[in-house]
């Protein structure tokens, strides 16, 4: 009989990674509800969507890659791309923005690169990029969240939903609008108090912007739930929020006519928490260390700070991750942790010569 | 995950991925050998990856690439010692050379008859200190005619036993051959003897 492994530790933990993917799934679970209560089914459909796509493509691949396609397809890790690009895409957008960006995230983002563990860019964020970039109009089109929409109109019910992601030739007339991020880019030369007194999706909000505070609300449970089950680790997430209000309170400007928006509105807008909580914390594409994850997450921060504030996109989270997932091996190799019994830190790129 | 696991501090996704590189360099600037094999990260692995083993293995490619490389550096220097050696040799070799034949034409330019002169000088030089006083050479010669008349003497024994024993006539000739033979050792000493005498 030959042992599988003749090395320590001869047990193994009760987790893996198909585990793990699937408390990621649950995590997301209060953003998607919440995302459903303000913007309709749009999202539960994307989600579901992206879903199949997912299964059916990561399928292919690897049978063509020659993969025991079982084994692959049991780790979820395709359907936990297919959630967080589902999530990230707008509500009620047509169905073949969602099979383009879940076919490029898993067959090219990520196949292609060697599968699970080798992709060097998060999967879902890459996918949602390349969407982004390739069908502006359709991408930019968010519905009106549930409080702001006029007396008589609802969103549409689920066989609706279903029938304009299918059938619907042209974006969504009545129901669609700006989100908060929108209203600050288009709102040249009024103060921030004007324009919260103007905007509903302020006027009407708790702190930030109707609908959209209780979707980074419903995310930041779902990740403080990963954070104590241990999935992750503190210091990206932090480091990137942190970032983003020192940013935010640094340019803040006392509100004037230049400033790009509070330190609140900044946290709870936009796919903040999500980015946050559930892409920056891929253990794959991510840094390693933790003094790693601080620089990762802090970069990550900046980043989506100034793409939103200077930038011409209203939302940054996607590109800000690709670009530090670019800087990541590079960050790695000066963050090394100091090992027990040496006096300092070592850098990746020493040689022995040096010595 | 793996990374908290570890209790002396190390990247095991980092180590992981230089190991199947095979980078040395990056492993032991990643503190490899600090590993203590402890299997931590192997534990809490979700993907269930063998890392200590990875880590044993690339540990002992590179303690075999270490010895390699230190034998390699003394076969090295082995080689290019024996080369200098060599090369020290043949320059002494040469120096001599050049030493003996400078001599020569000296030689040659001083006149060549006093050369010739001294060599015949030196030899009979080397001759005459090699010849023994005539004392000693008196007494070697009085030896040399003693000892040969106790040849003759014995020999003369034996023929006499062997004639009255009625002994074979081969054996008889022999010792009659081996008396006379004795006889004319003995009349030779005499003679140098007598001439040195003389």
């Amino acid at each position: 009989m030959a042992f599988r492994q003749v090395s320590s530790p001869h047990a193994h933990g009760a987790q893996n990674t198909a585990r793990l993917m699937q408390l990621v799934v649950w995590a997301t679970i209060p953003g998607l509800i919440a995302l459903t209560w303000h913007f309709g089914w749009g999202s539960f459909i994307n989600v579901m969507l992206a879903s199949i796509t997912a299964v059916i493509s990561e399928a292919l691949i690897l049978k063509m890659r020659r993969r025991p396609v079982g084994f692959y397809l049991g780790d979820y890790s395709a359907v936990v791309t297919a959630v967080l690009l589902g999530l990230a895409l707008p509500p009620l957008c047509p169905w073949w923005v969602v099979v383009i960006g879940t076919v490029f995230s898993v067959v090219i983002a990520k196949q292609l690169f060697g599968g699970l563990g080798y992709n060097p860019f998060n999967p879902a964020m890459v996918g949602y990029v390349v969407v982004l970039i390739s069908f502006p109009i359709e991408m930019t089109t968010w519905v009106t969240p549930l409080a702001l929409l006029p007396d008589g109109i609802t969103h549409p019910d689920f066989l609706e939903s279903l029938k304009l992601v299918f059938f619907s030739t042209s974006p969504m007339d009545g129901v669609t609008g700006a989100t908060p991020l929108d209203s600050f880019k288009h709102a040249a030369g009024l103060t921030v108090d004007q324009i919260y007194q103007q905007d509903s999706l302020f006027s009407q909000a708790m702190f930030a912007g109707v609908g959209w505070e209780w979707v980074n609300l419903g995310f930041l449970v779902g990740g403080i739930v990963l954070l104590g089950s241990r999935v992750f680790t503190w210091h990206g997430p932090v480091a990137m929020l942190v970032t983003l209000a020192l940013m935010s309170l640094i340019f803040w400007d006392s509100g004037s006519s230049q400033s790009p928006g509070s330190p609140l509105m900044h946290l709870f807008s936009g796919a903040s928490m999500m980015g946050a909580f559930f892409i920056l914390t891929d253990p794959v594409s991510s840094a390693v260390s933790n003094r790693g994850r601080l620089i990762y997450g802090a970069l990550i921060g900046i980043l989506v700070y100034i793409i939103r504030a200077w930038g011409n996109y209203p939302d940054a989270v996607a590109f800000a991750i690709l670009l530090a997932n670019f800087t990541a091996p590079f960050i790695d190799n000066y963050t090394l942790p100091r090992t027990y019994g040496h006096t300092d830190r070592r850098k990746a790129t020493e040689r022995l010569e040096d010595k | 995950m793996c990374a908290e696991a570890c209790p002396v501090s190390l990247l095991p996704q980092q180590l992981l991925w230089y190991s199947q590189a095979e980078d040395h360099e990056r492993l032991e600037a990643h503190n490899l050998f600090d590993c203590i094999e402890c299997g931590a990260c192997s534990y809490v692995c979700p993907s269930n990856i063998p890392l200590v083993q990875h880590y044993r293995s690339s540990k002992s490619d590179i303690k075999k690439a270490q010895e390699e490389k230190v034998k390699s550096t003394q076969a090295r220097e082995r080689f290019e010692f024996r080369k200098q050696r060599i090369e020290l040799a043949e320059k002494e070799r040469e120096a001599k050379r050049a030493a003996r034949r400078e001599a020569a034409k000296q030689a040659q330019a001083s006149t060549g008859t006093d050369a010739m002169a001294d060599i015949v000088a030196a030899a009979q030089a080397r001759a005459a200190a090699k010849t023994t006083s005539p004392e000693q050479e008196l007494a070697k010669l009085q030896r040399a005619v003693s000892s040969a008349e106790m040849r003759v003497e014995k020999a003369q024994v034996k023929l006499d036993s062997a004639l009255e024993n009625a002994e074979p006539t081969e054996k008889i000739n022999i010792l009659s051959a081996a008396l006379s033979g004795a006889q004319q050792k003995l009349e030779k000493a005499k003679v140098r003897l007598a001439e040195h005498s003389n």
